[in-house]
């Protein structure tokens, strides 16, 4: 990424100060990079490939600290420069196994004592010694008074008494899997922009819509009409306005202002080091904002397609979702990775994968799709301390706001991230939703109650984690009956979770099982046939109809019978 | 947007090649003697005393996990040691330069690095730093076992407890520097400025960069150290390649050849 020195302002300082430092011991556990499961040669050799400085890649030879030293020492100077990064190519070895239970099975016992002859402490030793600079007494004293201050500290570490283990029964754990705290600002200096945000096109375009979809009655036309792109681009600039630290990136966010535009406005309204282009590495973009989190900023992650998650598996489940607890608290993680769900464009580009996030311990999971909760909701995310994937419906950014009557205020506001929100009062049945499936309930609650006079309350979740179930409790005891829409694939989904909670919290009241409705077992099919994918009005009716509430006259159009889904299970479809 | 950085059809066909440098190997031949103006005897000293620290540091773990005892002292650690005997120059070394604003990340076999960077930052913090360090980090919780054995002189008071929280997170007990729930393979201390080791190999490779974004985009000093192992270079780790390639930079004329 050329960025730092051609497009970046010079007083930022050009290339990143990184040291890639590699410590080449030659082996993983046992398989040899270097002529076994590589053909490097020499991991060197990488940065030449990089760019035309090579990273000032070279090899060090480390079993001398004294060129270990020179060589960081030449390092931080060409970093210090903004001619970063570097790789070091750090040669070294280890003697011991790779885990005590290491039978080195893989090397010569010849090749380990030619190691240990050749070793680092006491090679250095003896250069020290023949310089003459410092005796072999005052070198063994030292060496024997930090021996005992270690294994003294051993000692005490291994004490129960003096130390003791955590708490297994308590709640400890669980206190730590988030932060949970208010952050305006991570610095206090002035944030940057270019020019007054007042005279800015997006900034003048949001200020003359309508902030709700209908007038008298009557649909807002789309160019006038307020929707959650806008929505989501104001809470962001809100932020962004507070918090000097608060940067945003991912594939085509500056220009494009991301591939649906939510930050269009923004590439003139932000200079390029809050807001800019990443390289197309989805594991780039999360990593890079996690130890951008780590460090003490605020980072807006994006990626293009929720279907990219894999591309960025470990960096989401295993790096943003766990290093506050990882750390007992000591670290938080001021992250909202936005990750827009498609439709339209098939199996690669097309799938909610709600369920994958939600499964991942230490991540708050999101999914507003009306204009008022998606920026109520980001606006909890930017001023909170913990890991929020935001998720956002490609077929949804043009909705404008069709529940709240007052519209979406223009002022900052906030809506708790774990509060379902009731859409649609009712008391026959009770509809909950994640996603883009509220509006495929409200089609249905409209058609039970004008076609068979039922009352359906439609609610919806918003968020996946967390959850306060007190409003679907209430909601369930009431009507004794729940289906559960969302456009996850049926299995293994965020409704199953919620059912099988559901089931366990409102055992009596029910009168039926609660029933899921969602997207097939299969791969997204091409746009003209998502209507045999994706969940229907009709789908919901035919599930009321099938296991809850009998509809006089009615007839299903798809096969929801127990026969069906037990055939569709047994063949794994 | 004005277009920034112009795609021109005349220089992307104009015949050339690109041409690379010698990458340099081993360069270093000073001796001691040599660099008697650069390193004192006391820094010598330092050096030499890094290293046997890490040695013994790791040495007791292996002892303690092969033969569930060192020194007459018994002990079952039931967690993992992913240990590094061997390389303590390439760690020290690494450390030994860097102040305490410069950050550190690394694997899982990491322990060398931790030591090596903790004893250098203990070595530049002045005594009221290391005195608050010590007395707020999660309010003297790790230094409390420390001080009620121990009355040292602040340096010495440091080293006990780097040492001390250390161990205690890898034998998972409350007074480790995160109460044991990074463990061994996690063990870090920002403010020595040593950030999370990564049991996934490689994981630093995305992550590190991001702290160094942080460093220029809020103009901090400082620089960052990605310590990755030789066997994750073809993980993929941040991109299609490389654990380097998505955030490094070009060369500043950036033209082609």
């Amino acid at each position: 990424m050329d960025q730092y020195r051609k497009l970046w302002d010079a007083s930022i300082g050009g290339g990143l100060p990184i040291i890639f430092n590699c410590m080449n011991n030659f082996y993983g556990m046992g398989g040899q990079p270097e002529g076994e499961t590589t053909g490097m040669q020499s991991i060197a050799r990488f940065g030449a490939g990089v760019n035309p400085e090579q990273m000032h890649a070279e090899e060090v030879n480390g079993y001398n600290p004294l060129a270990v030293i020179d060589a960081f020492e030449r390092a931080r100077v060409i970093l210090l420069e903004g001619r970063g990064p570097v790789l070091l190519d750090t040669l070294t070895y280890r003697y011991s196994g790779h885990s005590p239970s290491d039978a080195s099975s893989y090397r010569s016992r010849e090749e380990v004592e030619e190691w240990q002859a050749a070793d680092c402490i006491n090679g250095f030793r003896s250069q020290v010694v023949e310089s003459g600079a410092v005796s072999e007494s005052t070198l063994d004293e030292a060496r024997s008074a930090v021996e005992d201050l270690v294994f003294d500290m051993f000692r005490l570490a291994i004490d129960l008494e003096a130390s003791p283990r955590i708490e297994v029964s308590s709640e400890m754990v669980g206190s730590v899997m988030f932060s949970s705290g208010r952050v305006e600002r991570f610095d206090e200096r002035e944030p940057e922009f270019l020019g007054d945000l007042a005279e800015n096109s997006r900034v003048k375009q949001i200020a003359a819509k309508v902030r709700t979809a209908l007038v008298d009655g009557e649909p807002v036309p789309k160019l006038k009409l307020y929707n959650i792109r806008d929505a989501i681009f104001e809470a962001l600039l809100h932020r962004f306005a507070v918090d000097p630290t608060m940067v945003a990136f991912g594939e085509e966010n500056r220009d494009w202002g991301g591939a649906f535009g939510v930050y269009r406005g923004l590439t003139e309204a932000l200079p390029y080091h809050r807001l800019f282009n990443s390289p197309i590495s989805e594991a780039a973009i999360v990593g890079a904002a996690v130890g951008y989190a780590m460090e003490g900023g605020r980072a807006v992650a994006e990626l293009m397609y929720a279907d990219f998650i894999g591309r960025a598996g470990d960096e989401i489940f295993n790096q943003l979702s766990k290093w506050q607890a990882m750390s007992a608290g000591v670290l938080s993680m001021p992250v909202v990775l936005r990750i827009s769900v498609g439709d339209k464009y098939g199996a690669q580009h097309s799938q909610d994968w709600t369920a994958l996030l939600h499964h991942i311990p230490g991540l708050k999971v999101v999914y507003p799709v009306t204009p008022y909760d998606a920026k109520g909701m980001m606006n909890s995310a930017l001023i909170g301390t913990d890991p929020v994937v935001f998720l956002e419906s490609q077929r949804m950014y043009d909705v404008g706001e069709m529940f709240e009557p007052a519209g979406v205020p223009e002022g900052y506001y906030e809506i708790e991230l774990s509060e379902p929100s009731v859409k649609r009062s009712g008391s026959d049945l009770t509809i909950v939703t994640l996603g883009p499936a509220l509006y495929t309930a409200i089609k249905a609650a409209e058609e039970l109650s004008v076609r068979f006079g039922l009352s359906a309350e439609v609610i919806d979740l918003r968020s996946a984690v967390p959850i306060n179930y007190e409003p679907l409790v209430e909601s369930v005891r009431k009507t004794a009956n729940v289906v559960l829409v969302s456009e996850e694939v049926e299995r293994g989904s965020v409704m199953q979770t919620v059912a099988a909670n559901l089931t366990q919290l409102c055992f009596n009241d029910l009168d039926g099982p609660p029933v899921i409705v969602g997207a097939r077992n299969w791969i997204t099919p091409a746009a003209e046939l998502e209507s045999l994918f994706f969940p229907q009005p009709s789908w919901v009716l035919d599930a009321i109809h099938e296991h809850l509430l009998p509809l006089p006259a009615y007839q299903p159009v798809t096969n929801r019978t127990k026969g069906e889904l037990i055939r569709r299970a047994r063949l794994g479809i | 947007m004005p277009k920034s950085i112009p795609v021109v059809p005349d220089e992307v066909f104009r015949p050339g090649a690109i041409h690379f440098h010698d990458i340099l190997v081993n360069a270093y031949s000073r001796s001691v003697v040599e660099e008697s103006a650069r390193f004192s005897p006391d820094d010598l000293v330092h050096i030499w005393r890094d290293m046997c620290a890490i040695r013994e540091f790791e040495t007791i773990l292996n002892e303690i996990k092969t033969k569930g005892a060192y020194k007459g002292v018994t002990y079952n650690h039931a967690g993992p040691a992913h240990l590094s005997i061997g390389q303590e120059a390439a760690a020290v070394g690494m450390a030994y330069s860097l102040t305490p604003q410069d950050h550190i990340f690394g694997s899982h076999r990491s322990h060398g690095e931790i030591i090596a960077k903790g004893l250098s930052a203990i070595r530049r913090l002045g005594d009221d730093d290391l005195e608050h360090v010590m007395r707020s980090y999660r309010d003297g919780a790790v230094l409390a076992p420390v001080e009620k054995v121990y009355s040292v002189p602040v340096g010495e008071l440091a080293e006990r407890f780097f040492v001390y929280g250390a161990y205690s997170e890898m034998f998972a007990r409350e007074a480790g520097f995160n109460r044991g729930l990074g463990g061994s393979m996690h063990a870090f201390f920002t403010a020595f400025g040593i950030y999370p080791n990564n049991a996934i190999v490689g994981g630093s490779g995305s992550i590190a960069p991001g702290a160094a974004l942080f460093k220029r985009i809020n103009r901090r000093p400082g620089i960052v150290v990605a310590n990755i192992g030789d066997g994750s270079f073809s993980c993929g780790r941040c991109g299609r390649v490389s654990p380097l390639l998505p955030w490094t930079s070009t060369a500043s004329c950036g033209t082609r050849p």
